[in-house]
């Protein structure tokens, strides 16, 4: 059985809650190739800031809860010659007390601590909404 | 309230898609260093902590089989590079992750981001 709609709420006109599932709350596809953010395509993302290479902010249309939300993600390298391209969190979630419900900053680096632009980062958020 | 029942959604012209096998069934946020703080989770009852930069997570409601899809992302620190890992062992109510340095040692971090995506039982 197939149910179309273009929306769904709960009784109240809030979101509605899926039984033992949980749905990504934000995600988004971009280049930070070059040293200019690019978004291919997202959800729940209003715009990128850029902080330094390989440190960007994300940042949400709509914010979450609190600041437990998860955040995961993945990164293309620039090139083949280095080959431990991973995805990081820094300030947004790092600790506690810097967390935001608005925003999260991500790092992408290569090669031990050294930070670099990629041709794509990947990433989706999981939690509460406001 | 009322629950509505449905394996496919979809929108008036697009195509559909099912809903329960996209969603993430269970997620955690956690400090991972000394205190092992929980900030928040969904379907998570507990964390073992396996020793440095490794923890056990356990499932409320446990999965169908044990071919489900881990995703982890750490926080980063300035001093060393780090990358979270999924470890060999799970089963369809635990799974260990960890933490590790840019050479490969197993470390503690304070900021460990945890999603699983398969089925449930």
């Amino acid at each position: 059985m197939t149910l179309k709609v273009d929306e769904i709420q709960n009784t109240s006109g809030g979101p509605v809650t899926l039984t033992s599932q949980e749905a990504a709350k934000s995600w988004i596809n971009y280049t930070s190739a070059g040293g200019t953010n690019t978004t291919r395509d997202s959800l729940n993302i209003s715009s990128l800031t850029d902080h330094a290479t390989g440190n960007h902010s994300a940042n949400f249309s709509n914010n979450f809860a609190n600041v437990g939300y998860v955040n995961i993600g993945s990164v293309n390298e620039l090139d083949n010659t280095n080959n431990t391209s991973v995805f990081f969190m820094e300030g947004g979630n790092l600790t506690f007390a810097n967390s935001h419900t608005t925003s999260y900053n991500r790092i992408t680096p290569q090669s031990g601590t050294s930070k670099y632009d990629c041709i794509g980062v990947y990433s989706l958020n999981i939690g509460d909404l406001a | 309230m009322s629950t509505l029942k449905v394996t496919n959604v979809a929108g008036l012209t697009g195509s559909s898609t099912n809903l329960e096998q996209g969603l993430a069934k269970t997620w955690i946020n956690f400090d991972g260093s000394a205190t092992g703080t929980v900030r928040d989770s969904f379907n998570h009852s507990s964390i073992d902590d396996n020793g440095v930069g490794r923890y056990d997570l356990h499932a409320t409601n446990a999965f169908s089989n044990d071919d489900y899809v881990p995703q982890v992302t750490i926080g980063f620190v300035s001093d060393t590079g780090r990358y979270g890992e999924v470890t060999n062992f799970r089963s369809t109510s635990e799974v260990e992750v960890g933490a590790r340095n840019s050479g490969g040692s197993s470390v503690d971090n304070d900021g460990v981001h945890v999603a699983i995506f398969g089925d449930l039982a």
